[in-house]
């Protein structure tokens, strides 16, 4: 009985997972550079500013919702 | 000697009924159209009987009855109540405040008659 | 600046920390528990294998370095399920280590216990190395003259402050709000550090970043340094991303700070916002500095080039910085892996000796309290000087990072019996051991044996002690891996393919479907542990209380046992004996300090306790839980049945007023027919009994009798009126309609009524009044009940009725004012009421207008209009509006 909120931390985790590693990581791992600094850099920073927002805003919700559910 | 009579009540055809009747039946009528004009007379006369209307715009009947009963020159004088109040509360309170007799309206001339003749002759 | 200076700075440094640590947990106890602190202590991960390896490894190997941290940053979105479970389960059960976790989860098995220790210790021993590495070369760097090797002092240095912050007192149990400050503290000093000698380097040292990374792609091999390049890159990524994920919750000191010491279960949320930025924040200047390393001093130690280049730029501030930045990193790792270790070491290897070889003395001993905190301390020394040698001896040809690979590939041999622990039911415990020892077994014939093989090559110039080493290289080149994504593996191959297996084909004992029970569905049984734990039997009170006594001192066996019987409700003196709850309770205190097995060992010395089946255990279970859920409904049922009486008593008192409304109605209409059936009666009777009556009065009286029946059926036909109107029944024929004709005409109809009383009529009527649309006959009744009610009320002597009607917006306007005694302002809102007084119930006639008002409030209201009443210049004044007739 997954509520929706947990739900949602799980699909962004396994988009995180998938993102970071073979095949979709290749994608950018060549040597130009983006902006002036190296593609794959620029890929992972960027990646990891979207998981800060995205973090912040499911934990909010979270905050903000009951904590004394006892389930899963 | 003639018994004397106060009739109190506010509504003008009741009045008239009564005073035809009580004076067809030799008693001289007091007439006080509420309870300020009855206390007015109370205190000049001293009648026999009472027949007093419960119901009143400023002085309710049963505050004339209290300062009735409570006064001694009035010792002698029956109260005798008609009202259109009819529940068993409003009677016995009637009753409580020292009223002779309790009569209600709508009542019959002949039937008051009667019961008042008995109260005054005993 | 020469060395000693530099210890000097360092020793301040520790004092300072202690003193933070030490106010910390006298007056701010609270203060630490906070999310952020929480979080900040997490960042114990970043060792000095961050700070300097970092750079090291980017230097080689480029981006790839960033797996160590993005294998953690996968794990963030998991923690508010997985870790939150890990605080759960922790807290319960009074867990003090991981190794407590794994032992209690399988059955409370004190060898699972010990062989979890004895792991972590061979795994984390080389990583401490690594920090005393680490501390030792900074120094070496910072320093412009070596006189003396400092690392024997530093070594002492800390196992000091080591057991001053970890081994102080006896229970484990009890958090230690200063060491987590302390680590918050140097988890904030590092990340400062580090970007200060990032901005520094790519600012001071470059023009910023395109500048920076536009000369490396100028001078560097960009393809090794910035992709991950197809041979064997992509797996190393996966798989050590993999290990660091695994290491970033299990690592002694990441369970210590990130389970055993965690406060409220929010702060997981506020770590969860905090690390990734964190993260960052310390991964950021990795790269550039490592690329400025290479172009401007590539003969630099590549691992301290943090260092190194603000010392070549005469920057001994900036630098002084770095190495305090280092050395917190390097302190934190220390400070918190040596009390979680030593708290294992003794709780599963020593103290169980001592309970084993001295069973019989074991049982008369009165005071454990000492000897624990000895053994303790000992632990501390002996991981110190272990990791020490360690430094000394074997990691001369080692980078920092290899070694740090390899402990964390150590400890994820114990992810499968965790994690599978903490979410498979049928998990049991030789399914753990065995994936445990085959795990360690591969990491170390494939990490461990081959290097000290060639150590011992080297020593006794033998070739053949370069066998194993050649084995596992020819194994990886098959298999198309670097050595440790091949050892990754194999190892969790190994391990969780065992694990699966005897999981499946062998059964449990009771105590483990008891724990397996407890730990998987820990939401459930974490508000009711205490009743379901399986004793059965009981105990006498003083020997409990002894028990505690002798581990853990007086003050506190009273402190605690004070604070159970307040929660509790319980008065130790009114009963002997003690029920199982309690029992167990002791056994978890007990637990915190020596361990699982130890203490059950103990409190069964105490207990009488009978022999548990499988199925009683899981009755027990399953009784508390059914009471619980049982009392919940209960709860929600009387919640539930107290609001519908609410509303039961609320309707039923809605109805009552009604009904009394109702029969005050009754009462009061059938009160108002009385008086004219009484004259009418009267006067009947009197006709009947006096024939000798003139033909005056006899005309009078007949023509009152009349009087009063037409008052009688005015006021039935209100009634009926009135009802009609209310039932909604009522219909009205309208039309277009004239007032000002009608009022006229009711004028003219008031002479009668007047007749000779001294009463002026004056009306006032715009000559334009527009039609309105309406029922004739109705309004009539309105206005002829307005009208006569001004002549009945106005001043009898001199009376004056004022009649106006005109135009007022989409409205035509009547007014209908008389002089007289008036109303009351107070009787004002109530005139329209039927019977007005009807809720009073006073003895006093009602002086309203009977029903004559309400029926001309309710067609008015039908036509859409307004009626009201107000005083004005000592006139009462009646109004009604209706809208005009549009077609």
């Amino acid at each position: 009985m997954k509520n929706p909120r947990k739900l949602k931390l799980v699909v962004v985790g396994t988009m995180l997972l998938l993102a970071l590693h073979y095949p979709i990581i290749s994608f950018f791992s060549f040597e130009k550079l983006v902006f002036g600094i190296p593609q794959l850099f620029f890929y992972l920073f960027s990646l990891w500013v979207v998981l800060i927002i995205v973090i912040i805003k499911l934990t909010t919700d979270i905050k903000h919702s009951n904590l004394d559910r006892e389930d899963e | 000697m003639k018994k004397k009579v106060l009739i109190v009540d506010d509504e003008p055809n009741i009045v008239m009924s009564l005073e035809y009747l009580m004076r067809k039946n030799e008693f001289e009528v007091f007439i006080a159209r509420n309870g300020a004009e009855a206390l007015e007379l109370l205190s000049g006369k001293v009648p026999d009987l009472i027949l007093l209307d419960i119901m009143m715009p400023d002085v309710d009947g049963y505050e004339i009855c209290l300062i009735v009963k409570q006064n001694p020159r009035l010792i002698h004088t029956k109260v005798v109540f008609l009202s259109a109040k009819s529940k068993i509360t409003d009677i016995e309170k009637g009753y409580d405040l020292g009223a002779d007799l309790y009569i209600t309206k709508p009542f019959s001339t002949r039937a008051l008659l009667k019961s008042v003749n008995e109260l005054l002759t005993d | 600046m020469s060395e000693w200076m530099v210890l000097v700075i360092a020793v301040i440094y520790l004092l300072a920390l202690f003193f933070i640590a030490f106010q910390s947990e006298k007056y701010f106890a609270r203060f630490s528990n906070n999310g952020f602190v929480y979080a900040l202590s997490l960042m114990v991960y970043c060792t000095a294998w961050t700070f300097y390896g970092s750079v090291g490894y980017a230097s080689t190997d480029g981006i790839n370095f960033l797996a160590i941290y993005t294998g953690p940053l996968i794990t963030i979105p998991f923690w508010w399920l997985v870790l939150r479970k890990m605080v759960r389960v922790t807290k319960t059960m009074r867990i003090s280590s991981i190794a407590d976790f794994i032992s209690i989860r399988y059955g409370k098995n004190g060898r699972l216990g010990t062989l979890v220790a004895v792991a972590c210790f061979v795994g984390i021993i080389p990583y401490i190395a690594l920090q005393l590495k680490a501390i030792d070369n900074s120094v070496s760097i910072i320093s412009e003259q070596i006189s003396f090797d400092s690392s024997v002092f530093i070594v002492i240095l800390l196992t000091v402050f080591a057991i001053l912050f970890g081994a102080r007192n006896v229970d484990a149990n009890q958090r230690k709000p200063g060491l987590i400050s302390a680590i918050a503290f140097e988890s904030l000093v590092k990340l400062f550090a580090f970007l200060s000698v990032g901005v520094f380097v790519v600012y001071g040292l470059f023009n910023g970043w395109f500048d920076l990374f536009s000369q490396a792609a100028e001078k560097l091999d960009m393809n090794q340094l910035s992709t991950l390049s197809g041979d064997g890159d992509f797996a190393d990524w996966f798989f050590i991303s993999l290990v660091s994920a695994i290491a970033f919750l299990l690592l002694p000191r990441q369970f210590q700070v990130g389970s055993v010491e965690a406060g409220k279960e929010e702060h997981i949320l506020t770590a969860m916002r905090v690390a990734p930025i964190y993260l960052l924040l310390i991964n950021l200047f990795v790269v550039p500095i490592a690329f400025a390393g290479l172009i401007l001093s590539p003969d630099s130690n590549s691992d301290f080039q943090v260092l190194s280049l603000p010392l070549l730029s005469g920057n001994g501030l900036l630098a002084m910085f770095v190495f305090l930045g280092g050395f917190s990193a390097a302190t934190s790792m220390i400070l918190v892996s040596t009390t979680a270790l030593s708290t294992m070491m003794s709780n599963y290897v020593f103290i169980p000796l001592i309970l084993k070889s001295k069973k019989e003395e074991a049982a008369e001993r009165t005071d454990y309290h000492n000897i624990l905190l000895f053994w303790r301390r000992i632990s501390i020394v002996i991981i110190m000087l272990l990791a020490f040698s360690y430094f000394k001896f074997l990691t001369s040809k080692e980078s920092l990072v290899s070694i740090g690979i390899i402990s964390f590939i150590a400890v994820a041999q114990l992810a499968p019996a965790f994690f599978g622990g903490l979410y498979w039911k049928r998990a049991n415990n030789k399914a753990a051991t065995a994936a445990i020892i085959s795990g360690l077994s591969i990491w170390f014939l494939f990490l461990v044996l081959p290097n000290i093989a060639l150590e011992l090559s080297d020593i006794f110039h033998n070739a053949l002690f370069e066998a194993p080493n050649n084995i596992v290289t020819a194994f990886t080149e098959h298999m198309g891996l670097s050595r440790t994504s091949a050892s990754i593996i194999m190892s969790l191959m190994a391990n969780v393919l065992l694990y699966v297996y005897f999981s499946l084909a062998t059964n449990q004992s009771a105590k483990e479907v008891n724990q397996a029970e407890l730990f998987v569905d820990i939401y459930k049984y974490s508000k009711s542990y205490d009743s379901s734990v399986a004793w059965r039997g009981t105990a006498y009170f003083p020997d409990i209380k002894s028990l505690l006594n002798q581990f853990i001192g007086k003050d506190r066996t009273d402190t605690v046992l004070d604070r159970y019987a307040r929660r509790h409700g319980i008065d130790w003196d009114a009963n002997p004996k003690v029920d199982a709850r309690v029992i167990s309770y002791a056994e978890r205190v007990l637990t915190g300090i020596i361990g699982p097995s130890s203490a059950r060992i103990m409190v069964s010395n105490v207990v009488e306790e009978e022999e548990i089946g499988l199925n009683d255990v899981l009755n027990i279970l399953q009784e508390s839980q059914e009471a619980l859920r049982l009392n919940r409904e209960l709860q929600l049922k009387s919640q539930q049945l107290a609001k519908a009486t609410e509303k039961l008593t609320s309707a039923n008192a809605k109805l009552q007023e009604f009904s009394d409304l109702k029969n005050e109605f009754l009462y009061t209409v059938t009160h108002e027919l009385r008086t004219p059936i009484t004259s009418i009666r009267a006067m009947a009777e009197l006709l009947e009994d006096h024939a000798e009556m003139p033909n005056e009065e006899r005309a009078q009286f007949v023509g009152n009798i009349i009087y009063e029946a037409e008052r009688m059926t005015k006021l039935i036909s209100n009634v009926l009126d009135l009802e009609k109107f209310e039932s909604g029944n009522q219909q009205l024929e309208r039309a277009a309609l004239d007032l000002k004709i009608l009022i006229k005409e009711e004028v003219q109809a008031l002479n009668p009524l007047i007749g000779n009383r001294n009463i002026e009529v004056k009306t006032e009527i715009n000559s334009h009044l527009e039609p309105v649309f309406a029922d004739e006959e109705r309004i009539r009744q309105v206005i002829t009940n307005l009208l006569s009610n001004a002549v009945k009320y106005c001043d009898q002597n001199e009376g004056l009725i004022l009649i106006t009607a005109y135009c007022q917006d989409d409205y035509v306007k009547v007014n209908v004012s008389n002089n007289g005694s008036g109303i009351k302002q107070e009787d004002i809102s109530n005139i329209f009421d039927k019977f007005y007084q009807v809720k009073h119930q006073s003895v006093k006639k009602p002086t309203g207008h009977g029903l004559g008002l309400a029926i001309c409030k309710n067609i008015i209201e039908m036509h859409k209009g307004k009626i009201g009443v107000e005083l004005a210049y000592g006139m009462v004044r009646f109004s009604f509006s209706l809208p005009v007739y549009r077609k």
